[in-house]
């Protein structure tokens, strides 16, 4: 029998499906019976060549999830580790080693010179298992502190569908605005330019197509 | 083991722990009660003062029932103010025995409009080993059965309390029984152990002639509409049993 | 005081109503822009609104559960909601309704997604008329769903009581102050499951299983309007989405 809302928007309690698919996320089984976790559209996909059934909320939190790409803005410098802020309920440790690789006295180095508060970083969730929080890594390619650009926010849903087309909007963003544009996993990206007034442009054609103008 | 029809200390699904009432026993309140089920003790104590009706009830008295969960009970009890565990219990305890009129709030009115009788009911629970809802009715039941008030006469706009002693106006018996559920399990009274575990618990109230004076189900888990039902005729059947070990009705001079 | 006829010779309630009738509903999703969900919900005399925080962070730490989200829940009722001024100190009612209204709503959330994170949900009554926790349930089910913190289900909540010997649904203020008794119920209709049931005043065995019909009639039309409200806000949200595509 086949999902009977496909595309469709679904409700917590929605009935989608009585289980010849695979559940995927935002979904719950009672009997033999699936049914919606949360207001979302119902996508079916396939995976290792199994159909899986999903569904894709339209709204919720950022749960970090191992392998991620976020940005994450500092809000705390403690002995060893900056306290980063990634958009999440949880709050991510990001540690000194990421950013110096020998060991380093800190009574001699000023941290702040290095990451301060309220600074931009985009970096990788390398742990995360629920009962701890967070752990972020710098050390990747295109990863790092962000020296200058625009922040913006949307929710982590509406992101994922904007992540279907990353490279094309990546693409328009660099050819329309020469802006680079770096979309995390959290709900946030950076737009980079060479001035602010070609980011604020960038930045309003995401949000109209966010609005579905 | 509970799908055996057993539970942890060896009762079966819908035996309560052996209970003992003891009343009377705080000389200075007019009424009081020491109840055990199990390990769980809880005291009440009956104090009556001279007071106003309320403006919506004039020519009726006034019961007000106030519960807490003290330190002494329990580790896990801190000191402070009544929290919502003491409230729900204070106020279930009150629904329970106001609904039914068991007390008869009609028989306390002295000069209506203007005075009657207050009936404090104080209950401090002094040992938790679960069931306190039900521990704490028991005892602020037994208390006001037990209770014994001066009379007073009215000349005019004058009261005059006689040392003359007479029971307060009783006329119900209500038994709260306490069901907790665990997986697909009904038990009847649980216990601090078996609360740590259970889903949720539904409390009814019953009368002497088998109606319903009220009901709360608390925890954070569901019942669904036919394990309501069927804890309900539990709360029905074990009432009648319960009831027999309250003190009798006080006799009408 | 004289206590007024509640029921008209025809067997008719003093608002018209019959016996089984809900008082008129509506429910706005998402009115308050700080808020991550919020419902404003009208009732007869009821005006609730309700604002849902969450998950989020948890402070004092040492407050958070190791392996679930902690529900909080504050019902209160403003000072000008009802006819004599209420003081606006927590009363013990509000602290009962507190704590049931949170049981009757936390069996719906999927708690262990969001280990050591607190869901807030707070309710205000800015106009009571009879039911007001029963209201309150029901839009703060909507709010959380809107706040998208997942569940089993909505949670739609309503009254049922006794006026005049006959059972009757949804009380307004004035049956529940002069009528025999008062059981609210609350269901997650998809799993048959009771989240909330109190009763105050006498029932008979026989009153309160038809109560608990009448009880399950009525929100049976609550859950209505709540997935309808939902699915009217969020149509217009995925208008967007699927714009995306062109």
């Amino acid at each position: 029998m086949g999902p009977k809302f496909r595309r469709k928007l679904v409700l917590p309690g929605d009935l989608v499906s009585t289980g010849h698919y695979f559940m995927g996320y935002g979904l719950y089984k009672v009997n033999r019976k699936v049914y919606a976790k949360r207001i979302g559209i119902v996508e079916l996909s396939e995976v290792s060549g199994k159909k899986v059934i999903e569904v894709v909320p339209i709204k919720g939190v950022y749960i970090p999830k191992e392998g991620d790409l976020v940005i994450g803005k500092v809000i705390d410098i403690g002995i060893g580790h900056w306290l980063i802020d990634i958009n999440s309920p949880y709050t991510a440790v990001l540690p000194l080693s990421e950013l110096f690789p020998r060991p380093i006295d800190v009574s001699r180095v000023d941290l702040t010179e290095h990451l301060n508060v309220g600074d931009l970083i985009v970096a990788r969730v390398i742990a995360f298992d629920l009962t701890r929080d967070p752990l972020l890594t710098l050390k990747e390619s295109k990863l790092g502190k962000v020296t200058r650009g625009s922040l913006l926010e949307l929710t982590p849903s509406y992101l994922k569908e904007l992540i279907k087309y990353k490279k094309d909007l990546v693409k328009l963003i660099n050819e329309r605005y020469g802006c680079n544009l770096v979309i995390g996993e959290n709900g946030r990206m950076v737009i980079m330019g060479k001035d602010v007034s070609q980011e604020i442009e960038a930045i309003k054609l995401i949000k109209s197509l966010s609005r579905g103008k | 083991m509970l799908k055996r029809g057993e539970r942890l200390d060896g009762r079966k699904l819908d035996q309560v722990r052996e209970i003992s009432i003891e009343t009377n026993f705080i000389e200075k309140a007019e009424g009081s009660a020491l109840v055990r089920i199990g390990k769980t003790m809880v005291v009440a104590g009956v104090k009556l003062s001279l007071g106003s009706p309320f403006p919506d009830a004039p020519d009726k008295g006034v019961i007000i029932v106030n519960t807490e969960l003290i330190p002494i009970a329990s580790p896990v009890f801190e000191p402070g103010p009544p929290g919502e565990e003491d409230v729900e219990i204070a106020r279930v305890v009150d629904r329970g025995i106001r609904s039914s009129n068991a007390l008869d709030l009609s028989k306390l009115s002295i000069i209506p409009g203007k005075r009657c009788w207050i009936v404090y009911v104080d209950i401090y629970a002094l040992n938790h080993d679960g069931n306190l809802m039900d521990a704490c009715a028991l005892a602020a039941v037994s208390a006001l059965l037990t209770a014994k008030k001066k009379r007073v006469s009215v000349e005019g706009d004058s009261i005059k309390i006689v040392e003359e002693e007479e029971p307060l106006p009783m006329k119900d018996r209500p038994v709260f029984i306490t069901i907790g559920k665990i997986g697909d399990n009904l038990i009847v009274d649980p216990n601090y152990e078996e609360e740590l575990i259970m889903d949720s618990r539904i409390t009814f109230a019953i009368t002497e002639d088998g109606k319903i004076s009220a009901i709360q189900k608390g925890e954070a888990g569901y019942l669904t509409c036919e394990e309501v039902i069927n804890a309900s005729e539990l709360a029905f059947r074990i009432s009648k049993e319960i009831r027999k070990l309250l003190p009798a009705l006080p006799k009408v001079s | 005081m004289e206590k007024p006829s509640l029921l008209t010779p025809e067997g008719l309630r003093l608002d018209g109503r019959k016996f089984d009738e809900l008082r008129p509903l509506k429910i706005e999703v998402g009115i308050l822009d700080n808020a991550d969900g919020s419902a404003y919900l009208e009732q007869g005399g009821n005006k609730v609104i309700v604002a849902v925080y969450g998950p989020r962070e948890l402070h004092p730490k040492h407050l958070s559960l190791p392996n679930r989200a902690l529900i909080r829940t504050r019902y209160h009722m403003t000072p000008f909601s009802v006819e004599e001024r209420k003081n606006p100190a927590p009363s013990r009612r509000e602290i009962e309704l507190s704590k049931v209204i949170r049981e009757a709503l936390e069996p719906s959330i999927f708690v262990n997604e969001y280990p050591r994170t607190a869901i807030d949900i707070f309710i205000e009554v800015l106009q009571a008329d009879g039911g007001t926790r029963c209201a309150s349930i029901t839009a703060a089910s909507v709010a959380l769903a809107d706040a998208g913190i997942p569940l089993r289900d909505l949670v739609a909540a309503v009254a049922v009581g006794k006026v005049e010997g006959r059972l009757v649904l949804d009380l307004n203020h004035l049956e529940d102050q002069y009528g025999e008794g008062d059981m609210p119920v609350a269901m997650m209709p998809v799993l048959n499951a009771v989240t909330l049931l109190q009763a105050d005043g006498l029932f008979t065995p026989r009153e309160f299983k038809e109560g608990l019909e009448l009880a399950k009639k009525g929100i049976m039309e609550v859950y209505k309007v709540q997935r309808e409200a939902l699915r009217k806000r969020y149509a217009r949200l995925i208008k967007g989405a699927r714009s995306l595509e062109e």
